[in-house]
């Protein structure tokens, strides 16, 4: 019996539990079970991946029951993928924080463990009301995070992103309802054999359903018009966790991509095939207005934090096709910007640092010590961002824009991408020469050494780059097949359902 | 990199006031004329190769076109105006006299500047000697990439024999060499009819106004509104449940229950009253407080009246310790919320919320007409044989989907600990006081009394509840906020300060532990080869109480109720603490009363 | 009988985002608390309404109310508690740092005393 498939989960959350125990001994103690949990759950991840490679769907059953009568965690490619970046993001922000920020309010790595199992549990779980779970565990972790560090900025923002998101929740919970009250199940492989099967009276309450779990997911993913909530709150938050927060909202994505190709597939009629159509609508206006964003901040805390809200609107434009490439390619650039923005969250950090009272604010200042340093990774990432050659977000627009060809969207996903892109391209380029170049004439810089520690997750995660650059065929063969899974739920049907056949037919 | 390396030498980058550089920068000056001649189309440089095939296409093209001589004419003006700019470079710049006052002292850059140059340089002239060589099969991959598999005949050769191209690069250059003789005539001819376009303040212009443009559509996107943003949550909702019902098939069922009982109507009418109520008079706080507590109490005798016994005790001690919980807040909150919105927000706010009241009652009503299909047959067909208990809902907690609950606590632990770290945020800054009360509280006797008497019957009531949930309502939910209303009670009776003394400082390790025998529970099975949280009972013989059934899923809600009394209390206990910093009067007149 | 059970769920659901949408946190925190009721008994009437019928097994009973949206709105009573907790608390924050209670942070005109 495999227990790998629940680690993810079940480590974090009894790490945490220790950690409130060695809260009372020595910090360094503290901080080292911390890091080794995360460590520990970055080689599993990578198991995990390497399990589902093969293409087999694992299925866990909690409690030894079967589903869809007990909960089940399910790994296919996508999920595994999903956990394996959470881990990385997670470990190297982790890192970030132990150079400043996890000594400024209590509870800091309790919180963090708690995070990441509720993230790596909405990735593995196979039941609607366990989703729902998950949720609130990462959404409440995440609020703590958030606040962690105090101050009035975090704490109205937080206002702000806790009110907006309990009243997400209250929706999620309706439309599960509605869902349970109309085909009696919670399972999400069952469900999706009850909605082929529902008659014809229950389809408008299915739809209800449906699109109300759209609604949620798109809260959480950050679409329009249910966004506003995050520029403040990504911005105020402190960086390993802001850079922690742009995997989270790609929990809303995965979710998105999985109930939509799952249950609520295109080929279903009446409710399926309009989602499509509503995803590149939304995700065309998102991303057009996240790439006015960016243009129009005036703080690169905000900058970023509208690049998380461009990178959700590129992707889903391209999952809303469908097909297997653009799901393949929304894969490859979900990956890319995870990893890129985390990146550029880190980074912000050092340069705040280094720039003084200024902050992250656009507006000139004493050139800053190592600039040359911060001034390439800042390059770097920002080539990566705005999808310049050579890099792999480059790479991830073209399969993008390649996977929109002979489609009936193909200007505008053309024209939406490209016109993001150069929004984004001259939005960096202001921010990057004025960061580095328009310094002002005062010779005497006024920030605060960076400690070397801080800047060595932010190269891991641009090394990661680079290597998802140059694997990027192998890379792309596995988003591809895990698009091709994604597109044929029927094995992952039928393995989850398999365990009640066989107990139907044993126990007749 | 040329006229970068001038930049950098000479700090300035007005032909105007160069000139005669040569003396200072020859080797400078030796690449630029050899890349300017390159440019404007010498032999044997990569230029004139260039050229030469492009004039020979353009050539081609002419043969196919209305107009056959449009292009080549065009090709060859173009190749005219690039041997002028070209002469102009080199000359005006390296030779003659230096014109003005150079900011900086030139001479020949470093090799760092200078190596990238040559590189350059030297592919010019390889490429021009041995084309086919050095440049051919880059060439063939690049337009095969670009034309698919097939491509045309061509041949990369510096002379291709006296032809048409020829003559026409040859005109060029004369010409070429011709305008920049009459250069100034051209540069007059140019002010006069073309207006004077910088191209630099141009892209500037349209910068700025594309920024300006998306300032002006982020600002009035985002304004930083929480009720705009709610509102717009709410009309989206009601569009994504409503329209289904507008363009989806739904039909109502036969499965009416026709008759209504008076408790229900009574339930109704209390409800009714108190939300209403509570909207409008939601600038009372306590006012509003009493009466959301009274619908709560409602609520849960409606699960009582509809067969949920476990819920009911749930809901009404949740209630019990939310009321409290709110109590406190207020008692640092302003009591009285001012006049703020205008009547058209809260016409508007009201459209909404009936617009989905109405919704919601809708969808209720069109699914209970319709019968159920449900798992939960399986559920309480296999409660006593697969989870060894009879009361169905807490098999369903702790067992058949006691992940669910395992991750339920865990938000419990969670939010305990972000309010923690939030209450000693406030405690560190100072403003206002974290601690026990310093002031001396008078507290009624009687109430001291009852609740210590309370205190040790509440807490059997805790265990026996805990220990009969599996079987009878009850579970470890109940029992842990039982037992956190028993404690709250002692400090409301008695003060923190008092109480503080008298039970543990910290409950950080409570939910420890609580989570940790939870976590265990599930990971105990493990060792025996099933998946996490697979419960095993059995039953036993014991002397005195006869036979009794244990069950792995009790220590399971052990750990569920310690979590739960540890987050409650740990909550509840720290909002306590938070009271106010004496300000300056205040000290005077405390000090004045002394 | 479906239709007053409705009419209850649908009234909390109204009142509880009417206060959801006012302007200080104190009634935003009420609004999200007779949500919550309203959300709870919706789930709960999925499982059908069945009057004195309680999931506990018995020899004496033959039919049940339907367990299964018990435990989840007991889940979601105890998730909203740890939740509505936690925003009380921001209020409370709120109110300290940023001396008002409004929930955008706007000062008011005249400063608490």
């Amino acid at each position: 019996m495999s227990h790998w498939i629940i680690l993810p989960i079940v480590l974090p959350a009894l790490t945490a539990a220790s950690l409130l125990l060695l809260a009372r001994f020595s910090w360094d103690a503290h901080r080292a079970v911390s890091v080794l949990a995360t460590l520990g759950l970055l080689v599993v991840s990578a198991s995990l991946v390497l399990q589902s490679a093969d293409g087999t769907i694992q299925v866990y059953e909690l409690g030894s029951w079967p589903a869809p009568f007990g909960i089940v965690l399910v790994l296919d490619r996508l999920s595994a993928l999903m956990v394996l970046l959470t881990s990385i993001v997670g470990f190297l922000s982790l890192l970030h924080s132990l150079q400043r920020w996890d000594r400024r309010g209590k509870n800091f790595h309790a919180l963090f463990q708690f995070q990441l199992m509720g993230i790596n549990g909405a990735f593995l779980t196979g039941d609607l009301f366990n989703l729902f779970v998950f949720f609130e565990i990462l959404l409440i972790a995440s609020f703590g995070l958030l606040l962690h560090g105090g101050g009035t900025g975090r704490i109205r923002s937080g206002v702000h992103y806790v009110v907006f998101n309990l009243a997400g929740s209250a929706f999620f919970l309706i439309a599960i309802g509605i869902l349970y009250g109309t085909l009696g199940t919670l399972n999400m492989a069952d469900l999706a054999v009850k909605v082929e099967t529902a008659g014809s009276g229950d389809q408008a309450l299915i739809g209800a359903g449906a699109f109300l779990l759209l609604l949620v997911f798109s809260v959480k993913a950050a679409l329009l018009p249910l966004y506003f909530w995050l520029p403040g709150a990504y911005s105020s938050a402190v960086a390993p966790v802001a850079a922690l927060f742009s995997i989270m909202t790609k929990v809303g994505v995965y979710a998105i991509l999985r109930i939509f190709t799952l249950v609520f597939h295109p080929q279903l009629e009446r409710i399926g095939e309009p989602i499509g159509q509503i995803l590149i609508l939304v995700a065309l206006l998102t991303l057009l207005a996240g790439s006015l964003g960016v243009l129009a901040s005036r703080d690169l805390g905000r900058l970023v934090a509208y690049l998380v809200i461009v990178s959700v609107g590129t992707l889903l434009v391209s999952a809303g096709l469908f097909t297997e490439e653009s799901l393949a390619a929304a894969v490859y650039y979900l990956i890319h910007s995870t990893i890129v923005i985390a990146a550029l969250f880190l980074l912000l950090e050092g340069i705040a640092t280094r720039r003084g009272n200024v902050g992250l604010r656009l507006e000139p200042t004493a050139r800053m010590i190592h600039s040359s340093l911060f001034g390439t990774l800042f390059f770097t990432a920002a080539i990566a961002v705005a999808g310049m050659p050579p890099l792999s977000g480059f790479l991830g627009k073209l399969f993008i824009l390649k996977s929109a060809v002979e489609t009936p969207f193909t200007i505008w996903v053309f024209s939406g991408v490209l016109t993001s892109g150069l929004l984004v391209l001259i939005a960096l380029v202001r921010a990057g020469s004025l960061l580095f170049w328009k310094t002002s004439a005062d010779r005497r810089p006024a920030g605060k050494p960076v400690h070397a520690g801080m800047l060595v997750p932010v190269i891991m995660l641009l090394l990661l780059i680079a290597g998802l650059t140059a694997a990027s065929g192998p890379v792309f063969n596995f988003a591809t097949q895990a698009a091709a899974q994604l597109l044929q739920p029927a094995p992952y049907i039928e393995t989850v359902l398999d365990s009640r056949i066989n107990d139907e037919n044993s126990n007749p | 990199m040329n006229a970068g390396i001038v930049d950098h030498e000479t700090g300035t980058m007005s032909i105007r006031d160069l000139g005669g550089l040569w003396k200072m920068m020859p080797f400078s000056g030796g690449m630029a004329l050899v890349a300017g001649a390159s440019m404007a189309g010498f032999p044997p440089l990569n230029g004139f190769l260039s050229k030469e095939m492009f004039l020979e296409e353009s050539l081609h093209l002419a043969e196919m076109d209305k107009w056959p001589w449009i292009i080549p004419l065009l090709a060859t003006v173009a190749t005219l105006f690039s041997v002028a700019y070209s002469i102009r470079y080199v000359k005006d710049v390296y030779f003659g006299e230096t014109r003005g006052e150079l900011p900086r002292q030139p001479h020949d850059p470093p090799w760092g500047m200078r190596f990238p140059m040559v590189v350059l340089v030297l592919l010019c002239v390889l490429i021009g000697l041995a084309p086919a060589s050095v440049a051919g099969p880059l060439v063939g991959v690049a337009a095969g990439g670009v034309l698919g598999e097939i491509l045309p005949a061509y041949k990369l050769a510096l002379w291709h024999g006296l032809n048409l191209p020829l003559l026409l690069s040859a005109v060029a250059m004369a010409g070429g060499v011709f305008a920049y003789a009459q250069r100034e005539k051209i540069f007059h001819l140019q002010d006069r009819l073309l207006p004077p376009v910088r191209a630099e303040r141009l892209y500037q212009s349209a910068i700025s106004s594309l920024v300006r443009g998306s300032v002006a559509v982020t600002s009035y996107l985002q304004r930083e509104s929480l009720q705009r943003h709610l509102a717009i949550l709410v009309v989206v909702s009601l569009a994504a449940a409503g329209l289904p019902f507008y363009l989806l098939d739904w039909q109502f069922g036969a499965a009416q229950n026709g008759a209504i009982s008076e408790i229900l109507l009574a339930a109704w009418i209390i409800i009714t009253a108190g939300a209403v109520g509570t909207a409008l008079t939601h600038r009372n706080r306590l006012l509003a407080l009493v009466l959301v507590g009274i619908v709560g109490l409602v609520v849960s005798l409606l699960f009582v009246y509809f067969s949920a016994p476990d819920l009911a005790l749930t809901q009404i001690s949740v209630e019990v310790v939310t009321i409290v919980l709110l109590l406190l807040a207020l008692k640092r909150l302003p009591r009285h919320t001012p006049v703020e919105s205008s009547r058209l927000r809260r016409f508007r706010d009201g459209t909404l919320a009936v617009g989905i009241g109405s919704l919601v009652t809708f969808i209720v009503w069109l699914v209970l007409t319709h019968p159920l299909n449900s798992i939960s047959t399986y559920h309480l067909e296999n409660s006593k044989s697969g989870g060894g208990g009879y009361n169905v809902v807490n098999v369903i907690l702790v067992d058949f989907r006691g992940f669910d609950t395992f991750g339920e606590i865990i938000v419990l632990a969670i939010a305990a600990l972000a309010i923690y770290a939030m209450i000693d945020k406030l405690g560190i800054s100072g403003r206002w006081q974290v601690g026990p009360e310093k002031d001396e509280i008078h507290y009624p006797l009687v109430l001291v009394v009852i609740t210590r008497l309370l205190l040790p019957l509440a807490l059997v009531v805790a265990i026996y509840m805990l220990l009969r949930g599996h079987n009878a309502p009850g579970g470890g939910f109940i029992a842990g906020l039982i037992t956190s209303v028993a404690f709250i009670l002692q400090y409301i009776a008695s003060g923190i300060g008092w109480t503080q003394a008298r039970l543990p400082q910290d409950y950080h390790p409570w939910i420890a532990f609580g989570v940790l025998t939870a976590g265990f529970t599930g990971v105990g099975s493990w060792l025996f080869g099933h998946p996490f949280l697979t419960s095993w009972f059995d039953h036993f013989d014991s002397p005195i109480t006869g036979q009794f059934e244990l069950a792995t899923a009790l220590v399971f809600d052990v750990g569920v109720c310690c979590t739960v009394v540890g987050a409650t209390l740990l909550v509840l206990v720290n909002i306590g603490k938070v009271g106010q910093a004496p300000g300056r009067r205040e000290t005077k007149q405390f000090q004045e009363r002394k | 009988m479906e239709l007053l059970f409705a009419g209850i769920v649908g009234i909390l659901c109204a009142s509880g985002v009417y206060l959801l949408l006012r302007a200080r946190t104190f009634p935003v925190v009420l609004g999200l608390a007779l949500l919550s009721y309203a959300v709870n008994l919706f789930i709960f009437s999925m499982g059908r309404l069945v009057v004195g019928s309680p999931p506990v097994l018995r020899e004496t009973q033959s039919t049940y109310a339907d367990p299964l949206p018990q435990a989840l709105v007991l889940t979601a009573i105890v998730i909203g508690f740890g939740m509505t907790a936690f925003l009380v608390v921001l209020a409370l924050q709120a109110w300290v740092e940023l001396e008002t209670d409004h929930v955008d942070g706007n000062q008011d005109s005249e400063k608490r005393q």
